[in-house]
C-alpha cells in the first residue's frame, strides 16, 4: 500500500471518529459548568461542613481503625487461605479441578491480604494525621493494633505464597527477600509471563482512569476545600511514573534483539 | 484460527503425568493442561520441546485447520 493510500485511510478514519470526540467534548463542558456552580455552593455552604465531620471522623477512629481492616479483610484472607489448603489436602495428581478451585481460593485469600494491606496503611495514615488531635495512650492503642495486624498481614502473605509454591513445585522466591518479584518472575514459563503482561496492561490501564478520575477530583476539590494543589501533584506523580515506565519498557522492548 | 494438537495421546503413550512432562519441557502442569484443552497455542521454541520429548515430529502433535493454511496457487 502507497504512503498516499495509507494517509487517506488514517484522516478517514480521524474523520470517522471525530465527531464522537467533539460530542464527548461539549458534555464534560456542560458537566464542567454544572460542577462549577455546584461547588460555589457547596463552597459556600458544606465544605467547612464536611471538614469538621470528617475531623471528627478521623479522630474517632483512628484507635479502632485497625482492628476493622483487620476483621474486614485480614481475617477473610485467612479463612479462604485455610480452606485453599483445606481442598488441596490429599489431590491426586490428575485432579485438575480441584487443584484449580484451590488455587483460585489462594488466589481470592492474596487479593484479601493486599486489600488489608492498604487498609492499614490508610490507619496509619490516619494516625499520624490525628497523633495532636487525640489522647496520647489512644495513639498508642491504635499503633499496637496496626503492628499486631501488620504481623498477621505478613505472615498471611508468607503462607498464601508457601501455599502456591507448593502447588506449584518450580515456583521461587521468598516474599522476605528483596529479590521476590524477580526471582517468582523467572521462575514462570512462557504462559505464565504472558498472563502476568496481560494482567499488567489492564492493571496499567485501570490506573490511567483511576488516576484521571481522582486527579478531576482532587484538582476540583482543592476550590471548596483549599487544601492546595499537592493532592492533585500526587495523583500526577503516580500517573507521570505509570506513563513513563510503559514508554521506558516498549521503548526497551523494541531494541531487544 | 484453532490449534489442534494430540499431546494427551502421546503423554499418555510415553505414561507421563501432566507434571512430569511439564518438568521435562521446563513449564508449568497448568501450561501443559492448558495446551491439551487447547486454550494456550505454545511458542515455536515450546512446540520443539514438547516434540522432541515425544519422539515425534512437531506437526504430529500439533496441527491447523486446512482453511487456516495459506497455499500458494499454482504458477
Amino acid at each position: 500500500m502507497s504512503q498516499k493510500n495509507r494517509k487517506s485511510i488514517i484522516r478517514a478514519d480521524n474523520k470517522k471518529a471525530l465527531p464522537k470526540f467533539l460530542a464527548i467534548l461539549l458534555v464534560c463542558l456542560v458537566v464542567g459548568f454544572g460542577i462549577g456552580f455546584g461547588i460555589g455552593y457547596f463552597a459556600d455552604t458544606g465544605a467547612g461542613f464536611t471538614l469538621a465531620v470528617l475531623d471528627i471522623v478521623w479522630k474517632r477512629a483512628a484507635a479502632v481503625l485497625p482492628i476493622a481492616v483487620t476483621v474486614l479483610a485480614g481475617v477473610p484472607s485467612l479463612i479462604l487461605l485455610l480452606a485453599a489448603r483445606k481442598r488441596a489436602k490429599g489431590l491426586a495428581e490428575e485432579d485438575e479441578a480441584g487443584r484449580e478451585k484451590a488455587e483460585e481460593l489462594g488466589s481470592i485469600a492474596l487479593y484479601l491480604n493486599g486489600l488489608h494491606q492498604l487498609g492499614l496503611m490508610f490507619s496509619l495514615a490516619v494516625l499520624l494525621a490525628t497523633i495532636d488531635k487525640i489522647e496520647i495512650w489512644k495513639t498508642f492503642l491504635g499503633l499496637g493494633l496496626f503492628f499486631l495486624s501488620f504481623i498477621m498481614q505478613v505472615a498471611v502473605q508468607q503462607k498464601t505464597v508457601d501455599f502456591c509454591r507448593l502447588l506449584n513445585p518450580e515456583k521461587k522466591g521468598s516474599i522476605y527477600s528483596t529479590k521476590f518479584q524477580k526471582d517468582w518472575m523467572e521462575s514462570c514459563d512462557e504462559r505464565e509471563k504472558l498472563e502476568i503482561y496481560r494482567c499488567g496492561y489492564q492493571g496499567f490501564r485501570a490506573g490511567i482512569h483511576a488516576c484521571l478520575a481522582l486527579f478531576l477530583v482532587t484538582a476540583i476539590g482543592a476550590m471548596p476545600f483549599g487544601y492546595g494543589p499537592l493532592p492533585a501533584a500526587a495523583v500526577l506523580l503516580v500517573w507521570f511514573v505509570m506513563v513513563t515506565a510503559y514508554t521506558a519498557g516498549s521503548m526497551k522492548g523494541g531494541k531487544k534483539k | 484460527m484453532a490449534l489442534h494438537n494430540r499431546l494427551k495421546e502421546h503423554r499418555a503413550r510415553l505414561s507421563l503425568n501432566q507434571s512430569e512432562l511439564g518438568a521435562l519441557a521446563q513449564v508449568s502442569r497448568q501450561t501443559i493442561s492448558q495446551i491439551e484443552r487447547g486454550d494456550y497455542s505454545p511458542s515455536v521454541t515450546l512446540a520443539l520441546k514438547l516434540a522432541a520429548i515425544c519422539g515425534v515430529s512437531v506437526e504430529e502433535i500439533f496441527s491447523l485447520d486446512k482453511e487456516d493454511l495459506y497455499v500458494p496457487e499454482e504458477p
